[in-house]
């Protein structure tokens, strides 16, 4: 029987902006707490420059994802203006991420629901103790697993949901009462520097390594211009609502932090801020704090779904490509997702999760996104002199070239050194990544010669 | 695999058919139309090589040919459609993807003296005066869905139905009054089947006839 052998094209902007959400909140949500710790006073600016950071990734990928139709996002950039081999290693880069996304934000759920039901002092605690974790983050990627393999469309429904919980839970029940409750209290002259402490350099430079992996994820907007409608349109308005929502999220977050939550408590648990400040909002506390910690929860399992759609884009497209096996472009009979491709995402992201510990998973992480998001930036720079492709979204130019290029090109290269100087010790792991990465291009280029 | 196709922008509206048609069955489509035309495609899904010239007819030499189509991997390109209403660019372009290795190459031609020229060389021509689209459609024997238009608003689809189709397991009668289309199915090769009560199956062939708008939407 003849099969329609590629992806099915369901997406519309707010699916596409949905799927990109929690990807890149959760990492701010995360990391936020660790960046106001280590950034003491100045955490506001340090914040200020990761939402920059964060607006020129996304206008990079904005401008470069208006001019291609497909699935592939930074391999095709890369590879139409730079060259295939320089393509796949890029992409490369950030299938890592991508795979870790699913391990980590699996494995933190599952860590976040034990602290929480031990917390609140729920009965369901004392069997989650007796659980290995790895057990618990098992079966969220199961579970995800499936739902990635049944249709685009179904993980983009799960993800609308989570994403209308965040706004409600974080958008209306904290940032909204929190800053009306504080502009009143304290008005609008008072900066955000409060009675933090003082920070000693070294300290200002990790916190600025932290802010520099804020936003990854953002990425993903590429991988699904196979799946949406009208991808050249519809990839750009994605960007603008992850520009704007994120900008509002991160800046007001971090202002209600600095303002409602004394130092001492933040040095405690850097990683409960998001329910810290839910803590310190004066009306419907009880409600308040439920919704947040329920929301962080989902966020993060929808984070790694997110890494399943988008390691899995990555594998077909590299896969039809010609650049990896063919048997990982297959595309599942009844529900046209790359369901092989899906099982080898499924299969690594459980070899990451067995020893259980999340730093581990994190101490690399991001360091191939932002080589990667370099490599883009140089990609958009070499396209826009060249011109030839049309794109349905372009920034103003400084001869000839695009100017969120240059901006991504030298706010890119600043990050990535100093995320470097930070994570030495995770090149190493890095590298194996890269190293096995070659082999097995070379290996499939060869067998495709032949 | 990645099937692509080079489509030479006509001008009219068959070139939106055409993107339709070939989408639907999975091709990869590199529109090559001139710089203020860009705009008009983005609203689909197809890579838009904007050439820097304002007429395409300006595309003379090697180096503009080289230019325009720089970008494009032509190994993956198994189709080029030259349906652009000038017959010496549209065989200038099919002589360059032919030695660009591109195995089949379909030309709209006008003139009688450039078909016989283009017929020598080896490409399928079809003569634009004709039903471009029909001719196209049996040229590339589409597999999965075929839209001629017949009259005005009205064409025939002609669609394979398989495993992921929405109208998977409705009957003949719910589609002609959910789309207000006329609906006969052949099964196993030779069974033609127009009963209402007529359950629509993976491997069906659907011949349907209604407003093209209607077609697309039950196939969507």
């Amino acid at each position: 029987m003849l099969r329609k052998d590629w992806l099915r094209r369901e997406l519309n902007t707010f699916d596409i902006y949905s799927l990109v959400h929690h990807d890149s909140q959760s990492t701010y949500y995360l990391m936020m707490g660790f960046i106001a710790y280590y950034a003491g006073r100045e955490s506001f600016l340090v914040g200020i420059y990761a939402v920059a950071l964060m607006i020129i990734i996304a206008l990079v990928y904005g401008e470069m994802g208006s001019h291609f139709p497909e699935s592939g996002g930074s391999y095709l950039y890369v590879k139409y203006s730079i060259g295939r081999f320089i393509g796949f290693l890029s992409a490369w880069f950030l299938a890592f991420d991508q795979i870790v996304m699913i391990s980590y934000g699996t494995l933190d759920a599952s860590k976040y629901i034990v602290s929480l039901a031990s917390h609140m002092n729920l009965a369901i605690s004392l069997l989650l103790e007796h659980i290995p974790i790895q057990i618990l983050a098992i079966s969220f990627s199961t579970i995800l697993f499936i739902l990635t393999l049944i249709g685009i469309r179904e993980s983009a429904t799960s993800a609308k949901i989570v994403a209308i919980i965040d706004f409600i839970s974080v958008g209306l029940l904290m940032i909204l009462p929190g800053i009306i409750i504080t502009l009143l209290n304290k008005g609008f002259i008072d900066p955000p520097y409060f009675k933090w402490r003082n920070i000693d350099p070294l300290d200002l430079f990790f916190a600025l390594a932290l802010a520099s992996r804020g936003f990854t994820g953002i990425d993903a907007l590429g991988q699904l211009a196979g799946e949406a409608r009208k991808p050249l349109i519809q990839i750009p308005r994605a960007t603008i609502l992850v520009i704007v929502i994120g900008t509002i999220y991160s800046i007001s977050l971090m202002y209600l932090l600095m303002t409602m939550v004394s130092y001492t408590e933040l040095s405690s648990d850097p990683v409960l801020s998001i329910f810290l400040i839910a803590s310190s909002i004066p009306i419907l506390t009880p409600l308040i704090v439920s919704a947040a910690s329920i929301n962080i929860i989902l966020i993060m399992i929808l984070a790694a779904l997110t890494g399943y759609v988008s390691f899995s884009r990555l594998l077909y497209i590299l896969s039809t490509d010609k650049v990896l096996p063919p048997r990982l472009g297959d595309v599942h009979r009844r529900f046209r997702t790359p369901h092989i491709a899906l099982l080898i995402s499924f299969l690594i992201s459980t070899l990451f999760l067995l020893p259980g510990e999340i730093e581990l998973i994190v101490e690399p992480y991001a360091i191939g996104s932002l080589i990667n998001y370099l490599l883009v930036s140089f990609s958009l720079a070499i396209l826009s002199k060249r011109g030839g492709l049309y794109g349905a979204f372009t920034s103003p130019r400084i001869f000839g070239v695009a100017i969120t290029a240059l901006l991504g090109i030298i706010i890119l290269s600043v990050a990535l050194v100093i995320v470097i100087i930070a994570k030495q010790r995770a090149l190493l792991i890095i590298l194996t990544w890269v190293i096995i990465g070659v082999v097995l291009y070379l290996i499939n280029r060869r067998l495709v010669k032949s | 695999m990645k099937k692509e196709v080079v489509l030479l922008d006509s001008f009219d509206d068959l070139v939106d058919k055409l993107i339709y048609i070939l989408t639907e069955n999975g091709y990869s489509v590199h529109i090559i139309t001139s710089q203020d035309r860009g705009e008009k495609f983005i609203d689909k899904p197809v890579y838009i090589h904007s050439t820097d010239f304002n007429s395409l007819q300006s595309i003379k030499s090697e180096e503009d040919l080289e230019k325009v189509f720089h970008g494009i991997e032509f190994e993956s390109v198994e189709i080029g459609i030259l349906v652009f209403p000038d017959d010496d660019l549209n065989i200038n372009i099919a002589r360059y993807l032919r030695r660009n290795g591109v195995p089949k190459i379909i030309v709209g031609l006008r003139s009688d003296e450039k078909t016989i020229i283009a017929e020598k060389e080896g490409f399928q021509v079809v003569n634009v005066p004709n039903c471009v689209l029909g001719r196209i459609q049996r040229i590339l024997s589409l597999k999965f869905t075929r839209i001629t238009p017949v009259r005005g608003n009205i064409s025939i689809l002609e669609c394979l139905v398989t495993g992921d189709m929405k109208i998977l397991g409705k009957t003949i009668s719910e589609l002609e009054r959910e789309y207000n289309v006329s609906v006969i199915i052949i099964r196993d090769g030779d069974k033609i089947l127009n009963g209402g009560d007529e359950e629509i199956q993976e491997g069906d062939y659907l011949i349907v006839v209604g407003s093209t708008g209607n077609l697309m939407e039950m196939i969507r």
